[in-house]
């Protein structure tokens, strides 16, 4: 233990701890800090958002017919407040413009009636005429619902998969797309952070006593080449503690974004515009990509550890690793991390190749293991 | 007892050692040959970082691989070149590699301090390494050594970086050590070994020449060495007929130490042979060693 | 001779050319995910083939009639004589023919065909009346609303949206709009070709020139042969050889693996007869805003300028990653210190107010620069809209480092080493 101790405390020696933080940083303004700091992103998604936690409150996570007849009775009600409104103006009146209906089919091109639009949508943003928006498009979709599921599902060939779907209640489930979208983007960004951390610090691994001839010494002690097998312990836990430090950061920046109401609702929503493979909660989801998260750096970790061992020096250690960050980085936007199980790819694919990695680690470190064992050290 | 029978170690085809019969019992054995001899590649076995090709190495009786850790367990190495971190103390390193000995935290904590005493770096002890002069990384590399109490205590080049006092020092060291350990001091400066080895392992075209104690090695050239004033213009003559082990150059001649065997001149004086003798005169017609003498 | 031993040290590491074959196969496979689109771009290659890209009367008048030909055989194909259309694509979105199937497989695909067609003629149609539609000064407007311009960089925005009108009125009066080009909003092969692929090379080529330079330049101290080197006879002027060989490499470098990635382009995406189309055709527009360069540029030009200052800038890399190397003397850190360098360097204008002209001379730095390759010599909004942008970037940026690497060669000839 006292080994694996020093081990790790080797690799996660301050200096590299500094320069990974650094990138950590910059990687963060320039590729996460919008996602944390503009959600929801404008009008009107901040009023669906605002629209689609209330009926969370009301409904509960789906919302079936009879509550829609419900939605659509506030919806008449929130029409009224904004003829009210509009009937309080009188510059509308003047207009003409006493209703909503009347508001919403202001002719456009004619001056005028533009700047009053403007006045109410933008120049003092009024809430209710944007809240009608977003419950007229809500509605929308919930309408849409199965039409749009079959839309998006008609390159699969599996009419009672789908038919089950449409048969059950997850399609009622409340979840605005850019809810999930921005906890997606997020998670692929981390997980991009996340293996390139891990690169970086378990990379050395080795190569640092390979470079000064630390291991004559170390494969002559008592722990012997045994030590490979701390060394790869250490690395894990490495990698572990990275990842749980970030996941940790992420996890509280991501509070902040508010998405506790919708943790329950189905990702199947009447608004998902991303279909998975499994029926799946929005917490169980988040659950899902953190494990898969997990998996990687340990991939990742694995992948650099063998490296590390192979190779002599730091230039080829970069060479080596560029091509394979690339390739994960490719990987994880297209189906390992980001729409993790969605339908674009065939399930197989994403668990072929999660076993494929897996396998892969494994399969290096116990060749490189038993190469280890009665290898010549010159 | 560390015994090698009959082992051969090969590089694909290169043989770097044929056939090595040794047996080291307690003392301090001298490992004597020039560069590229095989030195190097002899340790590296008995240290289990290289594996015979053919043959095996015992320590009382057991396979010294076979051993496993229980074999490391009794072996302190000191290598030509070996890893330290820059960003460490001694103090941080030793308890590195203590822990890689699998000493327990308290009594590596007190051995690094006597250690420390023992090699004369207790002023640095908590000073970064990297300011470090050669002289000093290698009197932590002799502090790691022993840090396990070793019965086998291996060192190859030990002295490199050494200055004249620190040098002192350490043979004055091994000799403490050596009454109940095996010492195996690997060089090719004669000096250090001629003293305090109780015998001298000779290596030659990757076999062993003698394995014996000093006198009996310089026994075998003796009656063969002698000592002659030569007046300078016949220097080159005399060179061309004697194989040459040194030269002086005097005032108004020069001294000439050789061997031969031919009958003795009445001008030449016969001295005692010295290893050094012995080391020239073997390795006369070595390539590596034929530039160094003429 | 120094200079060759030098570049021959780096085929000593498998590393470099690994990594350019990697690149190479990469940039291959992004070429090929839009082969899908052969069969469309094939249309446009066919009609300039028939008319010649430029758009005038005659031109129009001959496509026009074609195309009637072509719309009266879509009628004869429909089923059902009730209906007529008038453009193919009105077939093509009829759901009714769509569920009765009764086209046969050829004639969908010629229908499929004329849609494409029509989307040409419809353009070029309306070619005039858009460009006499634009009006810079309201995008000024909104884009200094969207991006919260105020003060003295507001009225940058609009002054600089005011020279681009001029430049736009000049390029109405030279027609360079009017040319056929593959349709931008459909198929985007502007992005495609100057941006995706673009931005890939000059990632690739960066990673590749920094790891060379900096190979080459801390190469003794990696080998420990920097005190037997740099004491010899050449002695610390060894270093200008190594700049030199580095120079030399990384030109090689990315002559190969431009040619690879352009050469594969244009192998898979037939552009004949398009090669002197200017760069600003309507055509080429993918976003409400069509491309407008600051010069009567031809598609060919363009791209042989992109690639000039897609190498220029990689010499903007090597030159800092000489620097750093210099004062670093280890590859791994020059590495990552360039990272860093490069987060800054792009993160770097974000700081500024909005209201200053500072923002948008944070934009004339080499990391910045290789953000909008698609859109370098172009009126392009807001930061970088500058006709001379490009050229002011290059130039000053090679000046300073000139500078900046004559420095470091002058420091290290004063180092200690050790």
């Amino acid at each position: 233990m006292r080994i694996i101790w020093y081990e790790i405390r080797k690799l996660l020696d301050w200096k590299i701890i500094s320069l990974v933080l650094l990138i950590s940083v910059l990687f963060f303004e320039l590729f996460l800090s919008f996602d944390f700091d503009h959600f929801p992103n404008g009008r009107p998604k901040g009023d669906t958002f605002k629209v689609t936690k209330q009926m969370i409150d009301q409904y509960g996570t789906e919302m079936n017919e009879k509550e829609f007849q419900d939605f659509k009775e506030t919806y008449q009600k929130e029409v009224d407040k904004a003829g009210d409104y509009l009937q309080s103006r009188d510059d509308f009146v003047e207009a003409g413009v006493t209703t909503y209906e009347q508001f919403k089919s202001m002719a456009d091109g004619k001056e005028k009636l533009n700047e009053l639009h403007n006045d109410i949508m933008f120049d003092k943003g009024i809430d209710v005429f944007w809240e009608l928006q977003s419950r007229e498009s809500i509605m929308e979709s919930y309408e849409r619902k199965k039409e749009d599921f079959f839309k998006d599902t008609a390159h699969i060939h599996n009419s009672a998969w789908k038919q089950d779907i449409v048969k059950g209640s997850s399609l009622n489930a409340i979840l605005p797309h850019f809810v999930y979208e921005n906890y997606n983007n997020l998670i692929t960004m981390f997980a991009i952070l996340i293996i390139l951390t891990v690169m970086i610090v378990v990379g050395r691994v080795f190569i640092t006593d390979q470079q000064n001839y630390a291991l004559h010494l170390q494969y002559t002690t008592h722990i012997g080449r045994k030590l490979f097998k701390k060394k790869v312990i250490a690395s894990m836990l490495t990698a572990f503690v990275i990842t749980s430090v970030y996941i940790g950061v992420f996890l509280l920046l991501y509070a902040g974004n508010d998405p506790q109401a919708f943790l329950q609702s189905s990702l199947r929503s009447f608004d998902a515009h991303t279909i998975h493979w499994l029926d799946m909660s929005f917490l169980q989801y988040i659950y899902l990509t953190i494990m898969a998260v997990y998996l990687l750096a340990f991939v990742a970790a694995a992948i650099a550890m063998f490296l590390s061992r192979a190779v002599n020096q730091y230039i080829s250690l970069i060479g080596a690793q560029v091509p394979i960050a690339v390739v994960l980085i490719l990987l994880i936007s297209e189906y390992l991390v980001s729409n993790l199980f969605g339908i674009a790819y065939p399930m197989y694919m994403t668990i072929g190749t999660y076993a494929g990695l897996l396998v892969l680690g494994v399969a290096i470190l116990i060749t490189r293991w038993r190469k280890e064992r009665k290898m010549d050290i010159k | 007892m560390l015994v090698l029978n009959d082992v051969t170690k090969k590089f694909g085809n290169f043989t770097a050692l044929e056939n090595i019969n040794l047996e080291f019992n307690h003392g301090v054995y001298g490992l004597l040959a020039p560069n590229g001899a095989g030195k190097t590649t002899l340790i590296k076995m008995l240290v289990t970082l290289l594996f015979p090709t053919k043959g095996e190495i015992l320590y009382n009786g057991a396979e010294i691989t076979s051993l496993d850790e229980e074999y490391r367990d009794i072996l302190g190495y000191l290598p030509q070149e070996f890893g330290y971190y820059k960003n460490y103390t001694p103090e941080k390193y030793l308890m590195y590699l203590a822990a890689l000995k699998g000493l327990n935290k308290k009594e590596a904590d007190k051995r690094i301090q006597e250690l420390l005493r023992t090699v004369g770096l207790e002023e640095v002890t908590r000073k970064k390494m990297k300011k470090f002069s050669g002289g000093m990384i290698q009197r932590v590399g002799i502090a790691q050594a022993m840090l396990n109490d070793p019965k086998i205590l291996i060192l190859d080049e030990p002295t490199a970086g050494l200055d004249p006092k620190e040098r002192a020092r350490f043979r004055k060291l091994l000799t403490h050590l050596s009454h109940d350990r095996i010492i195996i001091l690997s060089t090719h400066i004669v000096s250090d070994v001629e003293s305090i080895a109780n015998e001298i392992v000779m290596m030659k075209n990757n076999t062993i020449l003698y394995n014996d104690t000093v006198s009996n090695i310089n026994n075998t050239l003796a009656g063969s060495i002698f000592e002659t004033e030569v007046p300078f213009s016949d220097v080159e003559r005399f060179r061309d007929n004697y194989q040459i082990i040194s030269e002086r150059q005097d005032q108004e001649h020069m001294t000439i130490r050789f061997i031969t065997n031919d009958q003795a001149d009445e001008k030449w004086t016969s001295v005692t042979p010295t290893l050094e003798d012995v080391f020239l005169y073997v390795y006369e017609d070595d390539q590596t060693l034929a530039g160094r003498v003429s | 001779m120094i200079r060759k031993q030098e570049l021959l040290k780096l085929t000593k590491t498998p590393t470099i050319p690994l990594l350019i074959i990697f690149f190479a196969a990469l940039n291959v496979v992004i070429v090929m995910s839009n082969t899908h689109l052969k069969k469309d771009l094939s249309v446009l290659t066919n009609l300039v083939e028939t008319y010649g890209y430029e758009i005038n009367e005659d031109m129009m008048k001959q496509f026009g009639n074609d195309y009637q030909e072509k719309v009266k055989w879509v009628n004869k194909i429909a089923p059902g004589d009730d209906k007529t259309y008038k453009h193919p694509s009105e077939l093509l979105s009829d759901d009714t023919v769509r569920r009765e199937n009764t086209l046969s497989d050829s004639e969908k695909q010629k229908l499929l065909k004329y849609g494409v067609i029509e989307q040409y003629h419809r353009t070029a149609q309306n070619i005039d009346d858009f460009y006499k539609n634009i009006d810079l000064d309201s995008s000024a407007e909104s884009i200094i609303k969207m991006h919260g311009f105020t003060g003295s960089a507001a009225d940058e925005v609009r002054d600089q949206y005011q020279t681009l009108d001029g430049r736009l009125d000049e390029l109405i009066d030279n027609g360079e709009h009017k040319n056929l080009f593959f349709k931008g909003s459909l198929y985007e092969m502007h992005s495609f070709l100057f941006r995706y692929i673009g931005m890939a090379l000059i990632f690739e080529l960066m990673i590749l020139v920094v790891l060379i330079t900096a190979a080459v330049t801390n190469y003794e101290f990696e080998h420990r042969t920097a005190l037997v080197t740099y004491t010899a006879r050449r002695g610390r002027k060894l270093i200008i050889d190594k700049l030199i060989a580095a120079t030399i490499a990384n030109g090689v470098v990315m002559f190969a693996l431009i040619g690879v990635t352009l050469s594969a382009f244009f192998l898979t995406y037939d552009y004949s007869g398009l090669w002197n189309v200017p760069i600003s055709s309507y055509f080429n527009a993918e976003m409400p805003l069509p491309y407008i360069s600051w010069w009567n540029l031809s598609f060919i030009e363009y791209v042989a300028i992109f690639v000039l200052l897609m190498m220029v800038s990689q010499l903007l890399f090597m030159g800092i990653s000489f620097m750093l190397s210099v004062f670093l003397k280890n590859t791994y850190l020059v590495f990552f210190a360039f990272v860093i360098l490069l987060g800054l360097g792009i993160l770097l204008p974000s700081f500024a107010p909005m209201s200053s002209q500072l923002v948008f001379w944070l934009y004339y730095n080499p990391f910045a620069f290789i953000l909008n390759p698609h859109l370098w010599l172009m009126g392009n909004g807001p930061f970088t809209i500058y006709a001379n942008y490009e050229i002011v970037t290059i130039s000053v940026w090679v000046f300073l480092l000139g500078l900046g690497v004559s420095y470091s060669i002058y420091r290290f000839h004063r180092q200690q080493l050790q």
